[in-house]
């Protein structure tokens, strides 16, 4: 933990009236690492994942007690623009869910949302992107296609190259692979490998062999608390707690 | 159970199912032939007001003869046209079939346009100027050349003779101006006024109900209040009509056009401009009649415009407005669309509302000009579907006006057709844009 980027401290988060979701959680975030959060549907991942970019925000009646900082600044202080903090903090989401739009507007759709005028620029960062994200290849020729006519596993490299053409300094993946197949869902754990070195990713993940492969720190989530939270390898050979254990080999569900 | 009592049971529910597949299937059928029924009703009925029918003459039993065009056939009795003659005023005679001996159609039949007199069937027995018609042996018509319209022999035509007359005809049903006669003045001033008048509803409805129905999908917090909101919006669309036309005339000609008109065209009173039914009262009304069609056709749009997108804008930053208008507006025109053309065609062919807000029976002017402000808001105007009430229940010879509203009628169907036509098309085409992303 030699450099935190995000600190979540003491979080609890419910919908109305309803049970909390989220409770108490205690999580740091070191940059440029890959941080997987693993554990049962509707043990709150989801949830944590969208309060680090105040996404939950549009449900109604959300209620929120306890922080998150990024780089040491709470993301709900009131001097915080909830758009700006989406820039720095990019999101991927379970499905595939690309704007009908062209491949190129899907990217640029971010660039212009901050008034980049330059055709020159917003060609640049897209090629620049859709590179990173791995794609560049295939859709190079077809750059004016509807976005629709991909595959699922292309869809979701573009979302991801759509998300990190405004530069963001964390990325969130919620089960980027959930809906992919075997070959797609290799392809994007390779993609997050490579990521790695410029961004802070957390990704949300029901494959604990994905865990395992791609992250390098880990943590188990049962119902809206962090039951246990250590490096990767340190939490699947050798967990602290029973119900990890018990999650990770399969006892549980 | 034995083999036996399987084998009946199956064959019983494979029975039912059919029988329930046939009882859907008839549904459709009947709808359809109930639609195929109306056009060829209104087609058969409207072919004596373009297509150039025979005349026939009868010989009647008290020996006397009728010349004329058949209106309407049944079993027992006939509806003749017989043109103008000396003795009776009415130009249609309905005839029982026993009264009638024999039928001719004589080749030398002339079926004469006159000026004053309408129309006349006859022989011609001078055809030198000045001509002689000789409608019945008793009632002899000098005829000056520049007083006949049109003529010509009805039992001689060739076809393409007929379809000069078919074509003419269709021209004068629309544009034939008639300075006093609203049964005889082409409906095209009608046309004209309702096209304006929608398309002013238009200019109204769409902004309104556009801007609605996003604040309440996309802003309003989805309560008991916003639920309540909108079933009263959708109950505003089962209001008769009528209900509109006096809530037009009350609020916006009584209470809106007098305010205007002491604070605008005070000089000019007590005769009003705004005070009085016009083209903008009628317009507004419709607007109001077809807001709800609007607001949920928008809504429907809005609500098919997948969550997820819209988070992953907001996910990229994008504020509300933002989102609204690069990604949601866009995606949402086709709904928009349709419910433009939904309005469109309920107002195209709504009649109670306007006879009390603008709409008269007579009024060649067109409302539009071609100078400043090019639209005439404070005119009354005409309107098909008035038309088609005005000729069908107002006018002093019904029988011979019929061809004439079944043709209006007929002209009305085909626009309102088109335009819910066009809807459908538009939202396939909604649909094949975004399948993808509705799965």
């Amino acid at each position: 933990m030699t450099s935190p980027i995000i600190e979540i401290a003491d979080l609890s988060l419910s919908y109305g009236a309803d049970e909390p979701v989220l409770r108490n959680v205690q999580l740091t975030l070191e940059r440029e690492s890959v941080t997987a959060i693993i554990g049962a549907s509707g043990s709150g991942k989801s949830s944590l994942l969208r309060c680090i970019n105040r996404l939950v925000e549009l449900k109604p009646q959300v209620r929120i007690t306890g922080d998150i900082t990024l780089d040491g600044q709470s993301i709900f202080a009131p001097e915080i623009d909830v758009t700006e903090l989406r820039q720095r903090i990019g999101m991927v989401f379970q499905k595939p869910n690309p704007f009908p739009m062209s491949i190129f507007e899907n990217v640029a759709y971010g660039l212009r949302l901050v008034g980049e005028k330059s055709t020159r620029v917003i060609e640049q960062r897209v090629e620049q992107s859709l590179r990173l994200a791995a794609l560049w290849d295939e859709v190079k020729d077809r750059l004016d296609s509807q976005a629709g006519i991909l595959s699922g596993g292309q869809q979701q490299r573009l979302v991801i190259a759509r998300a990190i053409a405004v530069e963001p300094e964390v990325l969130l993946l919620d089960e980027p692979a959930s809906s992919l197949d075997p070959i797609s869902t290799l392809r994007i754990e390779e993609l997050i490998y490579e990521l790695k070195s410029r961004y802070t990713i957390v990704v949300v993940t029901h494959n604990m062999q994905q865990a395992a492969r791609v992250s390098d720190w880990a943590a188990f989530m049962h119902q809206g608390s962090i039951v246990e939270y250590d490096n990767t390898t340190a939490l699947f050979t050798n967990p602290r707690e029973v119900r990890t254990e018990d999650y990770i080999t399969g006892k549980f569900s | 159970m034995s083999f036996h009592t399987r084998l009946k049971r199956r064959a019983q529910r494979w029975r039912s199912d059919d029988a329930i597949m046939f009882l859907c299937g008839g549904a459709v059928a009947l709808c359809l032939l109930a639609l195929a029924a109306l056009f060829a009703l209104l087609v058969d009925q409207s072919r004596l007001q373009f297509w150039p029918e025979p005349v026939y003459q009868w010989e009647t039993q008290d020996g006397t003869r009728i010349t004329g065009q058949i209106i309407e056939e049944s079993p027992s009795s006939l509806v003749i046209s017989v043109g103008h003659q000396a003795s009776d005023p009415n130009s249609v005679r309905r005839v029982t079939r026993s009264e009638l001996v024999a039928r001719s159609r004589p080749i030398d039949i002339v079926r004469v346009e006159h000026d004053v007199l309408g129309i006349l069937y006859g022989v011609w027995i001078e055809s030198a100027e000045p001509a002689i018609l000789s409608v019945t042996p008793e009632f002899k018509v000098p005829m000056q050349g520049d007083a006949i319209v049109r003529w010509y022999f009805p039992n001689q035509l060739t076809i393409i003779q007929s379809l000069q007359i078919f074509a003419d005809n269709i021209a004068n049903f629309l544009f034939f101006a008639s300075p006093d006669s609203p049964s005889d003045a082409g409906v095209f001033p009608a046309l004209v006024g309702t096209v304006v008048m929608v398309l002013l509803m238009t200019v109204f409805v769409m902004p309104l109900g556009v801007l609605a129905a996003i604040y309440l999908h996309e802003y309003a917090a989805q309560g008991r209040l916003t639920s309540w909101i909108r079933v009263a919006v959708h109950n505003l669309a089962a209001i008769p009509s009528v209900v509109y036309g006096v809530f037009g005339l009350g609020v916006f000609v009584y209470g809106l056009g007098s305010e205007i008109d002491s604070a605008m065209y005070s000089d000019s009173l007590p005769s009003p401009t705004f005070g009085e039914p016009g083209l903008l009262w009628a317009s507004l009304t419709l607007a109001l009649l077809t807001l709800p069609v609007v607001i949920v056709a928008t809504e429907e749009g809005l609500a098919r415009v997948p969550r997820s997108i819209i988070e992953a804008s907001y996910a990229l930053g994008a504020t509300r407005a933002e989102t609204l208008f690069r990604l949601i507006l866009p995606l949402i025109g086709p709904a928009m669309m349709t419910g433009l053309i939904l309005a469109i065609a309920r107002a195209a062919g709504e009649v109670a509302p306007l006879m009390l807000v603008g709409v008269v029976e007579f009024a060649p002017d067109l409302p539009i000009t071609t100078d400043y402000p090019f639209l005439r808001l404070d005119q009354k105007f005409m309107h098909l579907g008035y038309h088609i009430y005005d000729l069908g229940f107002q006018s002093i010879d019904m029988e011979a006006t019929r061809p004439r509203v079944f043709a209006t009628a007929l002209l009305l169907f085909v626009i309102v057709m088109v335009l819910n036509t066009l809807a459908v098309l538009l939202r396939n085409r909604l649909d094949r844009k975004y399948r993808h992303l509705l799965e």
